[in-house]
């Protein structure tokens, strides 16, 4: 019987809901905004497994899943910061953001 | 072309009268003072070592060659004083050499290792025995004598300085010959002769046949030395040395162990004696040595006297012990032939250098009839002996020649008025080449008769029909030798009745001839003197001489040249002292096995004149006393005394033939009309050299060329054919492997590259360029890549 009480599969439950919406972001959205989003989502998908199966596996001895997060938070800043980068220089040259215009790299 | 042009202005700028003076001037200091240095340096000279004294000796001429090819045309002179002095240097160290070895120095012999490779090691050094010390004596006087006499005989000849780089590399590889103790360095000296008596018979080159002469020599001697080269080939391998001590050591213990047998010795002997053959122009390949007179009189007296044809006797005398009693047959024989067949032909030439060219080549067959048949120190006697007259005889021709401007004896005549030093030169050196008593030829002719009667009373070599062909044989070369001597003095004063006496045939010549400079009369003054006197020996020198002489018997027996001697002064055996027969162990050895005596080696067929002199010694040397008591073995002086009858009977022919013409072929004719067509018919043979020329040209040439042509016909209708035909195999075979790399080979790699292609044309489509395109190929292969983990783990994952 599943209930709304903190547990760990509740919270895979959570982050699993988590990675489709951020899934579905980056593979459906055509604006490059909404899917530098949904690659957060995703990231903070992995952060909230890696936190949950820290907490719940070992409680109060191990702190590597969290160590983990924290590291994964730092990782999507940088790319934060490089994504909006590229953004603004693709924006300089063409004016439009949107993915599906970008494919110079089409081999 | 351009230093003839160059060169006579060079001359020209030092020829005018008073330079031209102040050199000759010079000149004449130069060689004083070199004369009075020369004769204080041969007792100054008295610590230096033979040996090193022989490699100067050797070295100089050679300095002055290349320095005469280097910088004479820049010189004065031309510098002809370059080859001058260096030979004469080279005539002061090898008088000292010789009056060292005389005085009775040991000889010398010092070598040091040349080559090392593995186990084979080849020495060279320096070997100075009586016999060397003689020849390098005769070497460097005659070659000096002819160097001088050049200056004259030359003079104007546009490579003037050229010649006499030439003639200081002929006496340099002569003189190499000679102090060389060894077969390979031998050889090398042996091959450098060929090549400087090639340049300087080829002298005068724009005319043909002085051309075609040089080639000629050069050719034949090499037939020759193919022997040679075997031969030497076969000492090696048989001996693993070159040395010529070690060889006369080691052969002997090889044929007593039966490691090679006497044919095989016999055969190497032989092939030996080829080259000398070539070199000394004996019968087979003689044919050289007249059309070498093509060559400057200076050349020819050089090459007659001193060094080409002398090299071929010397190798024969220096290799003396390793020939058998066959091989020692053969040399004899060659030597009767071509001593007999060359003086016959002498008879009908009518060039002055042509029947002096046949009179050497019959006194070659002398020295090696001499050395055949044991007269080891007669035939190299006759050697040192001919050297001088002969060269004094070319250089008297030579004279005439330049007085006459022409070489035949028909347009001469009556000459001995206009040259009156070249006369009397040219009538001693005459009577020294026929033997006449007192001159030096006499006592080396003698020798060789006395060996050669010696010989004929010799049991022979086999016994049955052979024996009694080889007593026949033994017999018949005193007798052939004797008419050889005959004959000799026939030719030799055909020469000079023609040349000297009866009426002028071209008066105009007549007029203009004249008596040659000082610079050619006094080689002509000079010669004469030793051509008359080397038969004597040395005044002075008498003690030491007899000394050396005792020495030389107790060791060994030399044969009965002796006697003859002894008919002239004691003092005249300096010469068998000083070149004594050696050992000969391999017939020694014949001796042992066959019990026959041979070679008389014996020791009851001692020498009278030694045994005498021994007595008379009182027994000094006291060895042999045993058969001193038999001088009866040879008492008479029968060849002396004949040889001295033919030599007058050929004399006293000569005159009515050659002189006052009373016998003449058309008087023969008239009076005996039967003997006409034989004798005229003999004459022509003669005249024509026996056409050994013709024979030569039609057996060798002439089958040569039809060889020619059959392998040109061979080599066009088959090797050709099979040569194509391959071509043709291999094309096809090529265009065949061409196809198989074109489809095959080539067909692969293209095979592979066009599936890349389609791949990479399949893969591209996938490359859109849009993330959101290949973010979801990467979500479809992480989904697969779960799936198929999960059945790889089995559902445990």
């Amino acid at each position: 019987m599943p209930t709304l009480a903190p547990s760990l599969n509740n919270c895979l439950l959570i982050s699993g809901l988590m990675f489709a919406c951020g899934l579905f972001c980056v593979l459906g959205r055509k604006n490059s905004v909404s899917l530098l989003m949904g690659v957060e989502l995703i990231l903070n998908a992995a952060n909230l497994n890696l936190v949950s199966f820290g907490t719940f596996l070992y409680p109060k001895t191990f702190y590597h899943g969290h160590c983990f997060a924290i590291f994964v938070i730092v990782l999507a800043a940088s790319e934060t910061a490089i994504f909006l980068a590229i953004l603004l220089s693709l924006y300089q040259y063409q004016e439009k953001v949107d993915v599906d215009e970008v494919h110079a790299l089409k081999g | 072309m351009h230093d003839d042009h160059d060169q006579p202005r060079i001359g020209d700028s030092h020829g005018e009268s008073a330079p031209s003076l102040f050199w000759h001037f010079l000149l004449a200091i130069s060689i004083i003072a070199a004369l009075a240095v020369g004769v204080s340096l041969v007792e100054w000279l008295q610590p230096f070592s033979i040996p090193t004294a022989a490699v100067v000796l050797v070295a100089l001429p050679l300095v002055a060659f290349t320095t005469q090819m280097l910088v004479g045309r820049f010189l004065p002179r031309k510098g002809d004083w370059v080859s001058l002095s260096a030979i004469f240097l080279s005539c002061v160290l090898g008088v000292w050499i010789f009056f060292s070895i005389l005085r009775g120095t040991a000889p010398v012999h010092s070598q040091f290792e040349w080559i090392k490779v593995g186990l084979v090691s080849i020495k060279i050094g320096v070997n100075i025995d009586g016999l060397t010390a003689v020849m390098l004596f005769i070497v460097t006087f005659i070659g000096g004598v002819i160097h001088l006499y050049s200056m004259g005989y030359m003079s104007g000849d546009p490579r003037y300085g050229r010649f006499f780089g030439f003639l200081s590399i002929f006496c340099f590889s002569m003189l190499g010959l000679v102090v060389t103790d060894n077969l390979l360095i031998l050889y090398v000296f042996w091959e450098l002769v060929g090549l400087s008596s090639y340049l300087l018979i080829g002298f005068w080159y724009e005319k043909k046949s002085a051309a075609d002469a040089s080639m000629k020599a050069f050719l034949t001697n090499r037939v020759g030395d193919i022997g040679f080269f075997m031969g030497m080939a076969a000492l090696y391998q048989w001996t693993g040395t070159f040395v010529f001590s070690e060889i006369f050591e080691k052969l002997p213990h090889l044929l007593e162990s039966g490691a090679i047998s006497p044919l095989k010795l016999t055969v190497a002997g032989l092939a030996v004696f080829c080259g000398a053959i070539g070199k000394s122009a004996q019968f087979p390949l003689h044919v050289w040595l007249p059309d070498a007179m093509e060559g400057p009189t200076p050349v020819s007296a050089l090459i007659h006297a001193a060094t080409m044809v002398a090299a071929g006797v010397y190798m024969v005398g220096r290799l003396y012990p390793i020939f058998t009693p066959e091989a020692f047959m053969g040399i004899a024989l060659i030597g009767l032939i071509t001593a007999f067949f060359a003086g016959t032909i002498a008879i009908a030439q009518n060039d002055i250098k042509r029947v002096l060219a046949y009179s050497t080549v019959s006194q070659l067959g002398y020295m090696i009839t001499a050395l055949g048949i044991g007269g080891y120190t007669a035939g190299l006697f006759h050697l040192s002996t001919h050297a001088f007259f002969k060269a004094l005889l070319f250089l008297c021709s030579g004279s005439v020649i330049h007085a006459v401007h022409s070489q035949d004896m028909r347009e001469m005549g009556g000459l001995w008025r206009k040259l009156p030093i070249t006369f009397t030169a040219m009538l001693i050196g005459t009577l020294a080449i026929c033997g006449v008593p007192g001159t030096s030829g006499f006592y080396s002719k003698d020798a060789i008769l006395e060996a050669a009667y010696e010989f004929g009373h010799r049991p022979p070599l086999y016994s049955g029909i052979a024996g009694t062909l080889c007593s026949i044989f033994q017999h018949g070369v005193f007798w052939l030798a004797l008419i050889a001597a005959g004959v000799t003095a026939f030719y030799s004063f055909r020469l000079i009745w023609m040349t000297f006496f009866g009426t002028p045939k071209f008066p105009a010549k007549y007029a203009r001839a004249h008596e040659s400079p000082a610079v050619m009369t006094a080689p002509l003054i000079l010669l004469s003197v030793f051509a008359l006197f080397t038969g004597l020996g040395f005044l002075g020198q008498e003690s030491s001489v007899k000394q050396c002489w005792a020495q030389a018997n107790s060791r060994e027996k030399v044969a009965s040249e002796v006697s003859s001697w002894r008919l002239g002064l004691q003092w005249g055996m300096w010469y068998p002292g000083l070149v004594e027969r050696p050992r000969l162990p391999l017939v020694e050895h014949y001796k042992d096995k066959l019990g026959m005596r041979w070679a008389g080696l014996e020791e009851d067929s001692g020498p009278v004149g030694a045994t005498e002199l021994r007595r008379t010694e009182g027994e000094a040397a006291g060895v042999g006393s045993g058969h001193a008591g038999k001088p009866e073995s040879m008492p008479d002086h029968t060849p002396g005394i004949l040889a001295i009858t033919v030599v007058l009977i050929g004399f006293l022919l000569s005159i009515p033939c050659f002189l006052t013409r009373t016998i003449t072929l058309e008087s023969i004719e008239t009076i005996m009309p039967a003997l006409g067509r034989p004798l005229r018919f003999l004459h022509s043979l003669l005249e024509n050299k026996y056409y050994v020329d013709e024979f030569y040209r039609l057996v060798f040439i002439d089958t040569l060329l039809l060889v020619n042509e059959c392998v040109k016909w061979f080599d066009q209708n088959i090797i050709d054919r099979i040569v194509n035909g391959c071509a043709h195999a291999f094309r096809d075979l090529t265009a065949f492997v061409g196809k198989l790399d074109l489809f095959g080979v080539d067909g692969l790699v293209n095979w592979i590259a066009n599936m890349a292609l389609a791949v990479g044309d399949r893969m591209r489509t996938f490359q859109t360029g849009l993330v959101q395109g290949y973010l979801v190929h990467s979500f479809w292969v992480v989904v697969l890549a779960l799936v198929l983990l999960q059945f790889l783990a089995g559902g445990n994952l």
